[in-house]
């Protein structure tokens, strides 16, 4: 996937309300192909329906609820 | 008196028993030592001198009138300044955590070492939220490494690891996120245990990753270790992340005995790197060598996707911490240390989608990190691909190209104890890692135990006449 990576941080951070300086700004530009690299390669293994995240309704109950 | 810089927990126990030393006397000397070394090794945010002498004559009197509260009464120890503790302020190494959070308590995992007796000499310097790198426009002071003060003694948990290595503190706090108690252990040359998630309770301490943080014990020794852990672990009714499993007996497991103990070694990613040190590589698998000689059995197998998981710990840890920090980064950005935030920022460059497969990914590694243990006891790795680094070998744009070992076992929430295996030709530490299955801490510590009863390398300590040379 080819990215601009200049105009995805610099929105990024717009868009999260940070303001780093400009030299920090341009090594999060520099790190940033490496970063989504990494990310995207987590998206390798798996199918549309496992592994699940899950909810437990339960969480803040007793045991059992209902009526 | 001469107090060795190597004395263990369970030695100093054994003496403060057999009345041939007292807490007063230790926690002087421990306390001296400190702040004679505190400007060049920076292992101490602030010693708490007045209060831990108090502490010590407490647990001398105690012992005297024969109130045995086990083997922690009486023994100094050190305590990461992101952990609130009563009567030193928590700074988190930072000019932005608010001064007066965790002012006047105790988080629970340090009352119950204070109801033992335990004596605490201070706040330990961490990394500044337990994830930035020493900034010297601030006013921390800089932690060195006191094998080699040219380089770093890793983080988080670096003052912790400061202290036990020379002599500073007889045991220590850590917190452990993506390998803060580890990291430090293994370039200062002793044990840390990175516990399973919800072994510890880790309410009042400033988190980092939500779902990944643990507490963990660091001392010279496996044993030392086992001692600690035994007063922190269990359940606390006040902490929703503590898992209610009974606490082991964990020094009592400490038999020597490895016998038939399974040992399996991953060898994708963890031993095959070309950016792993072949003297690292040669301790782990020399140490290995010696737990078969004691009758272990060991083995080598495939755990793929490794290096995924340590990406997805990294992934799930940035955005964790960035949504703690978040507000704080936009009205607060030059508080923050350089390297803090270049880490910190990492989390608003991901999306929601990333953190779901992340967490996708999670459920998908543990289960075939869960069937490995099906054939092995402990997994045995290198804990880290180098011995101690120097600061500009560790940048956040230079970290994002190295291998990592750590990060994998806070994913899945497994214990992870890294011990000395020897030294480089350069004089500096080399480590393994021992994994355990969940709540198997007993099991780990019983294998590094059994490693130790056979070498010294982790009773080793640095000459401190070399640190003050330099």
């Amino acid at each position: 996937m080819s990215i601009d990576a200049t105009a995805f941080v610099h929105a990024a951070l717009a868009s999260a309300g940070i303001t780093p300086l400009p030299d920090e700004v341009a090594v999060i530009i520099a790190d940033y192909p490496k970063l989504r690299e990494q990310a995207d390669k987590i998206y390798g293994f798996a199918d549309d329906l496992e592994p699940a995240l899950t909810f437990d309704p339960l969480d803040h109950y007793a045991a059992e609820s209902g009526n | 008196m001469t107090i060795a810089n190597n004395l263990t927990i369970k030695e100093a126990a054994e003496q403060l028993r057999a009345g041939t030393l007292t807490s007063v006397e230790l926690t002087t000397e421990i306390v001296n030592r400190a702040k004679h070394h505190n400007e060049a090794l920076g292992a101490y945010v602030e010693i708490t001198e007045e209060a831990a002498l108090e502490q010590a004559a407490a647990a001398d009197a105690d012992l005297k009138a024969g109130k045995d509260k086990g083997l922690l009464q009486g023994i100094p120890l050190a305590v990461k300044d992101i952990i609130a503790m009563i009567g030193a302020p928590t700074t988190a190494n930072s000019h932005v955590l608010d001064p007066e959070w965790g002012k006047g308590v105790d988080a629970p995992v340090v009352a119950r070492l204070r109801d033992v007796g335990a004596v605490f000499v201070g706040k330990s310097t961490t990394s500044e939220f337990a994830i930035g790198n020493p900034d010297e426009s601030k006013r921390f002071r800089i932690p060195h490494n006191p094998w080699d003060l040219t380089r770093t003694p890793a983080g988080s948990s670096s003052g912790s690891g400061i202290a036990i290595a020379a002599g500073l503190a007889l045991g220590a706090l850590g917190t452990d996120t993506g390998g803060s108690v580890r990291g430090p252990a293994t370039v200062n040359g002793h044990s840390g245990l990175k516990v399973t998630y919800g072994r510890v309770p880790k309410s009042g301490v400033v988190p980092l990753g939500y779902s990944l943080d643990s507490v963990g014990p660091m001392a010279r020794s496996a044993y030392d270790c086992a001692i600690l852990l035994g007063t922190m672990a269990g359940w606390e009714p006040r902490d929703p992340n503590v898992a209610n499993v009974p606490v082991d007996d964990y020094v009592a497991a400490l038999d020597g005995d490895v016998s038939g103990v399974r040992i399996g070694l991953p060898t994708e990613y963890f031993f095959d790197s070309p950016l792993l040190d072949p003297e690292v590589k040669g301790g782990v698998l020399d140490a290995v060598e010696t737990l078969v000689n004691l009758g272990a059995k060991a083995e080598e197998f495939v755990l793929p996707h490794a290096e995924l998981a340590k990406d997805a710990n990294m992934l799930i840890l940035l955005g964790e911490a960035h949504s703690y920090h978040r507000n704080n980064l936009t009205s607060k950005w030059l508080d923050y240390g350089k390297w803090t935030r270049a880490n910190l920022v990492r989390g608003a460059l991901y999306s929601a989608a990333d953190l779901s497969q992340a967490n996708r990914f999670r459920k998908y590694w543990s289960k075939i990190v869960a069937e490995a243990f099906e054939k092995y006891d402990v997994l045995i790795t290198p804990s880290a691909p180098t011995p101690a680094q120097r600061p500009d070998e560790i940048t956040p744009s230079k970290r994002l190209l190295l291998p990592a070992y750590t990060g994998q076992w806070n994913l899945t929430g497994l214990p992870a104890l890294s011990i000395p295996t020897g030294f480089s030709s350069d004089g500096l530490p080399l480590s393994m890692q021992i994994i355990g299955k969940p709540f198997a801490e007993a099991t780990v510590l019983k294998v590094a135990d059994a490693f130790q009863r056979a070498t010294e390398f982790h009773v080793t300590a640095p000459t401190l006449t070399s640190v003050e040379s330099k």
